[in-house]
């Protein structure tokens, strides 16, 4: 990519993630390519099952067992200059338990899940610092953990340390995660749709704190999401996501303002927008997603697309580079573009 | 804790009561005259209709069934368990001298179970689909289905009558080693045919346990497998497992009835299954309620255990 690559800490090339399930092969990547750059935060957008959650669970080698990276690369790179290639590192292995927590840490979607039960929410973030940070006494754990809490803003944190998750609200239980994620100062912060479980304002809040962290320590961010408002206010570069491929990317500025993808656009007709009454057209996309089992054969939106030509039911279009920054996947991209919003 | 158990062991006491009362009917609804088996037959045949009502009268075996009944109920109230209709010995007394034998085999047969079901179970669902855990899975439908007499009787025909490994039954003349030996067989009869259950219960809680995202949380956090299996995964499949156990409890005592039987083990199993042959009412109720005692004081356990171990639980 031409942007300076001084600032990339991880960068994905082409990657291909195969799921294997009754002797059939679900192709749920099919070449993704992106960089998380420094302080900035990337968004992940898409509707389920479009592969964003696989996206990042790739990166920290997260996947299940029936499944496999293909093709493609995860570079990671670290501020001493090494390049570190995760998807070559064995999966549950020293060197990548190493990075995980430690460099790339990750929020998930259900805090009401993502917390064990049967332990403290003050054992569970200390659990993370003496596996990254050993040789500590006992007591600087303890202050470390409770440091941590506080730090997200969480009240009486000292009495909140010996706590168990399930007295614990869902907002409160997402700061004990992020508390958790960015104890040990990782360079990046992964976090898959972590406000989907959560009401409104206690998202607002979610993302008001991850705004502060990546701030205050320059942490790379990678926001998984379906929703195009939180786009809006959380990005700095957008990547749209349909059946396993990035079909485009950019900052978040073009995307909004000029969509160079028919699907990008689709996704922004379909949004509510608050205060233009209930006379407005709400435009759904029409169709529905494909089965992954039997795909059209070229471009996977063809089938729903206003745009399609005979080109695209035959072949997958590449990365067109419309402006520096700014790739899609489609052959028709400058009549998108032209068609206005 | 206090005022939950206090309120608990208060509740039993009615719970008790109609067990045992439902025995007695049971023993009463039951064919034939207990004076069959008290007297010999010729002697019977020559004795008048007084006589054997005098007889009754003498032994406590007249008047309408809830009077008997209730009477016994004084007597356990106050300690008195009663008297052996065969033999008059007090029946407290024979306990005391059974139970060490059927505790000693329950125990055994539990550490068994519960060690080796749990490892089992455990190593089978990691090693989900291959080859370990088809063996095991299909070693567990085997232990699962086959009944005990028929493992117990095919043990003692391999160990004890072909290879000579084990006596056949009896316990063991005081020394430890003798004692061991005496008791591993019937112990581990016992214990397998529980393993399989434990096995499969604890290999779908762990992969179940396994399958939730905070497993996944610890694997990011950059947490050994082990760890993740054990202190993640494990700690929390473990509670239903003791679950699953707390509640066997009272089976341990009930299957020891067949083993006892099989390894001629002197236990409380097979004095009461020959109570119930000679319609003993003071033996029978004493092992019923026993028995009763055992399954409710079980489950009170397994209460506490769950409040334990599950800090989401509280008992109220």
């Amino acid at each position: 990519m031409s942007e300076s690559q001084n600032n990339v800490v991880l960068s994905v090339k082409d990657l291909h993630v195969y799921f294997y399930t009754n002797q059939r092969c679900n192709k749920v990547l099919r070449g993704v390519s992106f960089d998380v750059k420094r302080g900035r935060t990337l968004c992940i957008v898409g509707e389920s099952g479009c592969g964003k959650s696989v996206t990042a669970n790739s990166i920290l080698r997260l996947l299940p067992e029936l499944s496999r990276i293909e093709e493609g690369s995860i570079t990671y790179y670290k501020e001493d200059g090494t390049e570190i290639r995760l998807d070559q590192l064995e999966k549950n292995g020293k060197e990548m338990r190493a990075i995980r927590g430690q460099d790339i840490a990750i929020i998930f979607q259900d805090p009401m899940t993502a917390l064990n039960p049967v332990f403290t929410v003050g054992y569970q973030i200390e659990e993370m610092l003496r596996q990254h940070k050993p040789g500590l006494s006992k007591e600087q754990y303890k202050k470390e953990a409770i440091e941590d809490l506080a730090d997200m803003g969480i009240p009486a944190p000292d009495i909140r340390y010996g706590e168990y998750p399930h007295q614990f609200s869902g907002g409160m239980r997402q700061r004990s995660m992020i508390a958790m994620g960015m104890s040990c100062d990782p360079k990046i912060l992964l976090a898959d749709e972590p406000t989907t479980a959560l009401d409104v304002t206690i998202s607002a809040q979610i993302f008001d704190l991850m705004n502060d962290l990546k701030r205050e320590h320059d942490t790379a961010i990678m926001m998984i999401t379906h929703n195009m408002g939180v786009v809006a206010e959380m990005a700095d570069e957008v990547a749209v996501m349909y059946m396993g491929n990035i079909v485009e990317y950019g900052p978040v500025e073009d995307i909004f303002t000029n969509p160079a993808h028919p699907y990008t656009k689709a996704l922004l007709r379909s949004i509510p927008v608050l205060g233009k009454g209930k006379n407005q057209q709400l435009e759904p996309i029409r169709g529905s997603t494909p089965d992954p089992f039997n795909r059209p054969k070229g471009c996977q939106f063809c089938p729903r697309c206003d745009y399609a030509c005979p080109r695209c039911e035959e072949e997958m279009p590449d990365e067109e580079w419309v402006k520096e920054g700014h790739y899609t996947r489609c052959f028709n991209y400058r009549e998108v573009m032209a068609d206005g919003k | 804790m206090l005022n939950f158990t206090l309120r608990k062991l208060i509740g039993m006491i009615p719970m008790l009561i109609i067990i045992t009362f439902l025995i007695y009917w049971g023993i009463e609804l039951m064919p034939g005259d207990v004076i069959d088996f008290l007297i010999p037959m010729d002697q019977l045949a020559e004795m008048s209709a007084e006589e054997i009502a005098a007889f009754k009268a003498a032994k406590g075996l007249d008047g309408p069934m809830i009077v008997r009944y209730l009477s016994w109920l004084k007597d356990v109230c106050t300690g008195n368990l009663g008297f052996s209709l065969q033999n008059n010995m007090p029946v407290s007394e024979l306990m005391m001298q059974k139970l060490p034998a059927t505790i000693e085999l329950s125990l055994a047969a539990l550490v068994i179970s519960t060690v080796l079901g749990i490892l089992l179970g455990v190593v089978s669902a990691l090693k989900k689909g291959k080859i370990a855990d088809n063996v095991l899975t299909v070693a567990g439908m085997i232990g699962v289905a086959i009944p005990q007499f028929l493992f117990g009787i095919f043990c003692i025909i391999l160990f004890c009558l072909t290879l000579n490994w084990f006596p056949v039954g009896q316990r063991g003349d005081g020394g430890l080693l003798s004692e061991l030996h005496h008791l591993f067989l019937p112990a581990f009869v016992l214990g397998i045919s529980q393993t399989a259950g434990v096995m499969r219960y604890s290999r779908s809680s762990m992969l179940d346990s396994m399958n939730r995202d905070y497993v996944k949380t610890a694997r990011a956090k950059g947490l050994p497998e082990w760890k993740v299996n054990m202190y993640h995964g494990f700690r929390v499949a473990c509670t239903p497992v003791m679950v699953l156990i707390g509640f066997r409890l009272p089976t341990l005592i009930s299957g020891a009835i067949v083993i006892e039987n099989i390894f001629q083990w002197p236990g409380v199993g097979r004095w009461f299954t020959d109570a119930i042959k000679t319609q003993n009412t003071p033996i029978i109720m004493s092992v019923g309620l026993f028995m009763v005692l055992m399954v409710l004081l079980s489950s009170l356990l397994v209460d506490i255990l769950t409040a334990v171990l599950d800090p989401r639980v509280k008992l109220s």
